[in-house]
């Protein structure tokens, strides 16, 4: 992994201007992925650094638009498991970018038609996937099935995805963020997705369609 | 989801129930619960134990309540004992006994007048509490008001408004502290924490090694090696603090 930047709590709380309560209020509304807290040592303790650049550009979008959304719709946008909306899947395949066949496939492994911002985010990366990788009919379904578990399992979308391929079998692994890993002999990383990141995306393309 | 909710479920006496959606849920006597449910009320006065996830609107206990799994529901409330395995999501949380959680605990309103114990984090706009607790994560939230009757412990504190004060009726544990203070010993028996940090800080009899907020207000019987504030900090005369520092803008 590669080795970021780190702010300590105390420079960024400065840099920034923000106060405790602001920060651990952020944090409580998941408005700042746990994962980002990072504990090390130092001489007085333990002390809280936070991936400088990530934190920064964190800070300054919420400080942006706080005056103009409520806390509970930020945290909407940042975290997807807060949006207890759903969607019917037709109506929102167009913005995600959806191939009609695939649409129905999604319904077929799902049985329904509704579909959790969750269950969605794994759509939307399933339309970028086989964009990007033009998926065989198998390797779409397969990916639908983990999907499907995983968002059962899922509370928030600390996580990130990695597709690797090996000889001609796609493989999909969920991880915890930050994660190390290195792949066996023979395995090929085709695709990394963080979901807090892609989750934000997502919700910007539907509220696209809510207001247009 | 309504029209999956078929009827009560209700034990007087001992029994078992299965796990689904139900309306009302009441145990009186003992009772065991064997998968997921899904209520709009459960009620305890007894003693149940519950296997799998509870989600409902309330959530009352009085007697002994054993949850195997997560508790999801509007308001929540033990008077007995309560003992969660996974996390415990409330709107509203308010113990009058002894409850321990092993996941987090995350409402808008916990109140504690007996005591709390969690190995994980605690989320809450506000944190009352006039008992003993042991946080071993993080106690995080807008407001925190605690009245000590016992040995409190808490890893971290982080929020915005936090105070910290011997409960000023119980009169025997003060005196208790006050005694033991004159041999240095009193923030033995407050509250122990490693990090306190939020935008205003006022705390007595509280033994921790690094307090910072913007203002800060030391009392009496702390012990405390680091204060850093951005404003205002006050040190009374009976507390211990080895360093003060301003941070400066």
């Amino acid at each position: 992994m590669m080795q970021e930047e780190l702010i300590s709590k105390k420079d960024l709380l400065l840099e920034t201007g923000i106060s405790y309560g602001q920060l651990y209020r952020w944090k409580r509304q998941h408005l700042i992925p746990d994962s980002w807290f990072i504990k090390k040592s130092s001489f007085t303790g333990q002390e809280t650094f936070f991936p400088k650049e990530k934190i920064l550009a964190r800070i300054q979008a919420i400080l942006e638009m706080k005056d103009a959304h409520s806390l509970d719709e930020l945290a909407a946008m940042f975290t997807p498991t807060s949006v207890d909306r759903n969607f019917v899947l037709m109506d929102v395949s167009e913005a995600i970018g959806l191939r009609s066949s695939l649409v129905e496939v999604c319904i077929k492994v799902w049985e329904k038609y509704r579909f959790s911002f969750l269950e969605l985010l794994m759509i939307d990366l399933l339309a970028e996937l086989d964009a990007k990788l033009k998926l065989t009919e198998e390797e779409v379904e397969g990916w639908l099935l983990s999907a499907k578990r995983w968002t059962s399992e899922l509370s928030g979308a600390d996580r990130q995805i990695l597709v690797c391929r090996k000889k001609d079998v796609m493989l999909y692994f969920m991880l915890d963020v930050p994660a190390r890993f290195s792949l066996d002999q023979g395995s090929q990383l085709l695709a990394a997705y963080d979901l807090s990141e892609r989750s934000k995306d997502l919700q910007m393309k539907l509220q696209n369609i809510v207001e247009g | 989801m309504e029209h999956m909710r078929t009827g009560d479920a209700k034990i007087s006496g001992s029994g078992t129930i299965a796990g689904g959606f139900y309306r009302d849920v009441s145990i009186s006597g003992s009772g065991k619960i064997d998968g997921d449910i899904n209520a709009l009320e459960v009620n305890v006065s007894g003693s149940a134990y519950f296997r799998g996830n509870v989600a409902s609107e309330s959530v009352q206990v009085s007697g002994s309540g054993k949850f195997g799994g997560h508790i999801d529901t509007g308001m929540c409330k033990f008077s007995g004992s309560g003992q969660v395995d996974g996390h415990l999501h409330a709107r509203s949380l308010s113990t009058s006994g002894s409850l321990s959680c092993r996941e987090g605990v995350r409402a808008e309103e916990v109140r504690i007048s007996g005591s709390l114990a969690t190995s994980g984090d605690v989320e809450a706009e506000t944190f009352r509490t006039s008992g003993g607790f042991r946080i071993e994560g993080l106690l995080n939230a807008s407001n925190i008001e605690v009245n000590m009757h016992g040995r409190c412990y808490v890893r971290e504190i982080g929020g915005d408004r936090v105070e910290v004060r011997i409960a000023p009726l119980n009169v025997f544990w003060q005196m208790i502290v006050r005694v033991l203070n004159l041999v240095g010993i009193g923030s033995k028996l407050g509250l122990k924490s490693e990090v306190i940090e939020a935008t205003d800080v006022k705390v007595e009899w509280t033994e921790s090694r690094v307090v910072r907020g913007q203002r800060v207000w030391i009392g009496p019987g702390c012990d405390i090696e680091l204060v850093e504030y951005t404003e205002t900090a006050y040190v009374d005369e009976n507390a211990r603090v080895r360093e003060v520092r301003q941070i400066s803008r």
